[in-house]
């Protein structure tokens, strides 16, 4: 899957923190679109900064410009802050849940697939990696991720869960 | 502008009233003639009419140039002035009452006397009414008929009022004189010598025009002080009398610069050609010698002992003068070299604005600098701390903002202040100023209202800029360099950005200054910069633009 980058991706001031406060608001919401707009791309729903920071996400070879740590952590801040993100580690802030598609968005894309296929209980890993849901959007979703979305079924009282011997046994019952 | 119309006190002359320069009244300094020279100045200085005190010139800045006495108003921008050659002599009368108060105090005064001599030939130049030119002559009192002075209203014998109908009869038949040597009273008719002032038989005053003229003649003698008493006498009437009150002090320095103006004839010797200007400096060894002559003829004894150390004294003197000699020869030639410097500037734009119509209109580089330099050479008056004293800083923000009037516009409205401070020193050529009061007096901008403004950035680097070199306005013309460059190079849809030396080059400023203006229009968010290994490089701000 090729990934364009935009315009933008190719000017060298991108790449470097803007001393100005409204331009720099105004570059961290380009990146905050770009971020997640290579995430939906690559399919990353939980990323590590370290690696992704030397990723041609951050870093441009063809005008050898990279953005540097403290501005990724900056966007990134900005990502979590509106709703795109959530920290795995609150703490060391280095692994991050990217929802290019929000939580609630994939509960209502998952439950929907569940009640047009009227399943009524099925596992983790049936949801994301069992050949029924091939080719399902949300198909490939991170363990970790999809725990968390069907935490949203569970609060709107569309689904319970329950526990088995490990996360992947782990399922859910739909109401 | 009721102003307008006051009349200037009498032998005064307006010489300048302009509320169309930039200049705010503060900033005025007054207008110089050819190879004029301010000497001092003083703030607080009143004129007098007569011997009344003048309500519209009451407080002003009073100079003395080479020239002229020249007083500028506090309020408005009048400018009056008195020229040297008038005046005949100086007094100084030291007020009293300093802690009294206000009403019974009066402030020091100097009382110039002029010599009529020059009264007709310049009150007709200056357009002003003659009203002076009579003083001398008498009017008879219809009553008692005694000869009373044209200038008191009362006879002085039996009290009465003088009948306008009869008013001054007696110039009116005055008779020319026989010969050179014999004059006629105008009251008894008796023949006189020439040399008298008052008549031999009837003991009444001549008429000023024949007086005058022996005046001059004892002034210029000056070791009769009987003679010269006798003629204060005769010129002690209000109408040649012109008091300057000084109500802030400085009055024994300023009494002395003038003297020393009047004495030294300035005015003449701009009149003769320039290469008689240095006489100066002869005169001075002359007297030296003069008077180590004197001390050589002393004695024995205490008084021997005295002249020697005299003496040794004088010869000290004299070298020391020997070792100024050449400072005081550039100093006194620095006009010259200033007037040299113009006409060959006036000349160097002659030829070149002839050569403009033709193909060679290329400038040679080396002419546009030479002629750079030429303009730079341009303060011929320097304003300096024995002129002004406590008003050293005022006169030196004054004489700084019509410098830069001058040359901003070269460095493009905006220098910073240590290219300031080298290109006013090279302007000033001497009497070179310090760095701290080149500070002081561009701190003095704002508060005088004077067109530039001191800034100083945030890296701490000091510029001085017009006040209305606006951000905005800097910020608009970096950016329009920054899209030139983007056109210039349209291999990249982002263009290649410019460094602080590219617009240091374009702008003609330094490259300190260049960074700052780019850090100005950043601030603006019209640019963005490129901080990479390879320095900033400063581009359009592109983020704003793209959804």
């Amino acid at each position: 899957m090729s990934f364009t980058f935009p315009a933008i991706y190719n000017f060298p001031p991108f790449f470097t923190q803007q001393p100005t406060a409204d331009t720099w608001s105004r570059q961290r919401a380009l990146w905050v679109q770009l971020v997640l707009s290579y995430c939906a791309s690559h399919r990353l729903f939980l990323v590590d900064l370290n690696e992704l920071s030397v990723s041609p996400l951050f870093t441009n070879a063809s005008i050898s410009r990279s953005l540097n740590r403290k501005a990724i952590d900056a966007v990134f801040e900005d990502i979590v802050a509106a709703g795109n993100g959530e920290w795995e580690d609150k703490k060391s802030r280095s692994r991050c849940f990217v929802w290019w598609k929000r939580p609630d968005e994939w509960a209502a894309l998952i439950y929907a697939w569940a009640s047009d296929n009227g399943q009524k209980i099925c596992t983790v890993y049936e949801i994301v990696e069992g050949d029924v849901t091939e080719g399902l959007e949300f198909h490939g979703l991170h363990i970790d991720a999809v725990k968390r979305v069907l935490e949203v079924l569970v609060r709107q009282g569309r689904g319970q869960l329950f526990y088995g011997s490990s996360d992947t046994d782990m399922g859910i019952k739909f109401a | 502008m009721e102003r307008q119309s006051e009349k200037p006190p009498r032998h005064w002359t307006r010489i300048a009233k302009d509320a169309t320069t930039g200049l705010t009244e503060a900033g005025r300094r007054p207008p110089l003639l050819a190879g004029e020279t301010l000497l001092t100045m003083q703030r607080g200085v009143g004129l007098y009419d007569g011997a009344s005190r003048c309500a519209a010139f009451d407080s002003g800045a009073c100079w003395t140039s080479s020239h002229r006495i020249l007083w500028i108003s506090d309020t408005d921008g009048d400018v009056l002035a008195l020229p040297h050659e008038r005046i005949f002599s100086v007094a100084v009368a030291g007020g009293f009452g300093q802690f009294m108060p206000a009403a019974l105090k009066s402030s020091p005064k100097i009382t110039l006397t002029l010599s009529n001599y020059f009264i007709s030939s310049s009150s007709e130049l200056n357009g002003t009414a003659p009203e002076t030119s009579a003083s001398n002559v008498t009017w008879k009192c219809s009553i008692c008929d005694a000869y009373n002075p044209d200038n008191i209203r009362i006879c002085a014998q039996c009290g009465v009022k003088r009948d306008p109908s009869t008013s001054s009869p007696a110039t009116a038949q005055l008779p020319q004189p026989l010969s050179a040597s014999e004059k006629q009273c105008p009251v008894c008719t008796f023949i006189n010598h020439s040399d008298v002032f008052f008549c031999e038989a009837c003991d009444s005053r001549f008429p000023s025009a024949q007086s005058s003229s022996k005046l001059e003649s004892s002034a210029l003698g000056s070791k009769g002080s009987l003679q010269s008493a006798s003629a204060q006498n005769i010129l002690d009437d209000d109408d040649l009398m012109v008091k300057l009150s000084f109500r802030q002090g400085g009055i024994n320095e300023f009494a002395k610069a003038l003297k020393g103006a009047i004495s030294s004839k300035e005015w003449e010797k701009t009149q003769k050609s320039a290469a008689e200007i240095d006489g100066i400096l002869p005169s001075s060894l002359e007297s030296a010698t003069k008077s180590l002559n004197i001390s050589s003829s002393g004695g024995g004894g205490i008084s021997g002992i005295i002249k020697k150390v005299d003496q040794t004294n004088q010869v000290l003197d004299k070298t020391l003068s020997n070792a100024f000699q050449d400072l005081d020869a550039l100093m006194s030639k620095a006009s010259d070299m200033t007037k040299m410097a113009q006409s060959i500037s006036a000349r160097l734009a002659a030829a070149s604005s002839s050569n403009s119509g033709g193909a060679l209109s290329v400038e040679d580089p080396e002419l546009i600098a030479f002629r750079s330099f030429l303009v730079d050479l341009g303060i011929s008056s320097p304003v300096t701390k024995e002129m002004t004293g406590d008003a050293y800083t005022q006169e030196l923000a004054k004489e700084l903002s019509e410098f830069l009037g001058k040359v901003i516009k070269r460095y493009g409205g905006i220098i910073a202040l240590t290219d300031l401070y080298c290109i006013f020193n090279r302007a000033r050529g001497v009497a070179l100023i310090s760095p701290q009061d080149l500070q002081k007096s561009v701190a003095q901008f704002e508060r005088m209202r004077l067109p530039f403004r001191m800034r100083k950035f945030d890296s701490g680097l000091l510029v001085v800029h017009s006040s209305d070199y606006s951000d905005d306005a800097i910020a608009t013309r970096i950016l329009n360099h920054i899209q030139s460059a983007k056109v210039a190079s349209v291999t990249d849809d982002w263009g290649v950005g410019l460094t602080s030396l590219d617009v240091a080059s374009r702008e003609g400023v330094s490259i300190v200054l260049a960074k700052e203006l780019l850090l100005i229009t950043e601030k603006y968010g019209l640019i963005c910069r490129d901080d990479s290994v390879e320095g900033i490089r400063f581009y359009r701000n592109s983020f704003v633009e793209i959804e």
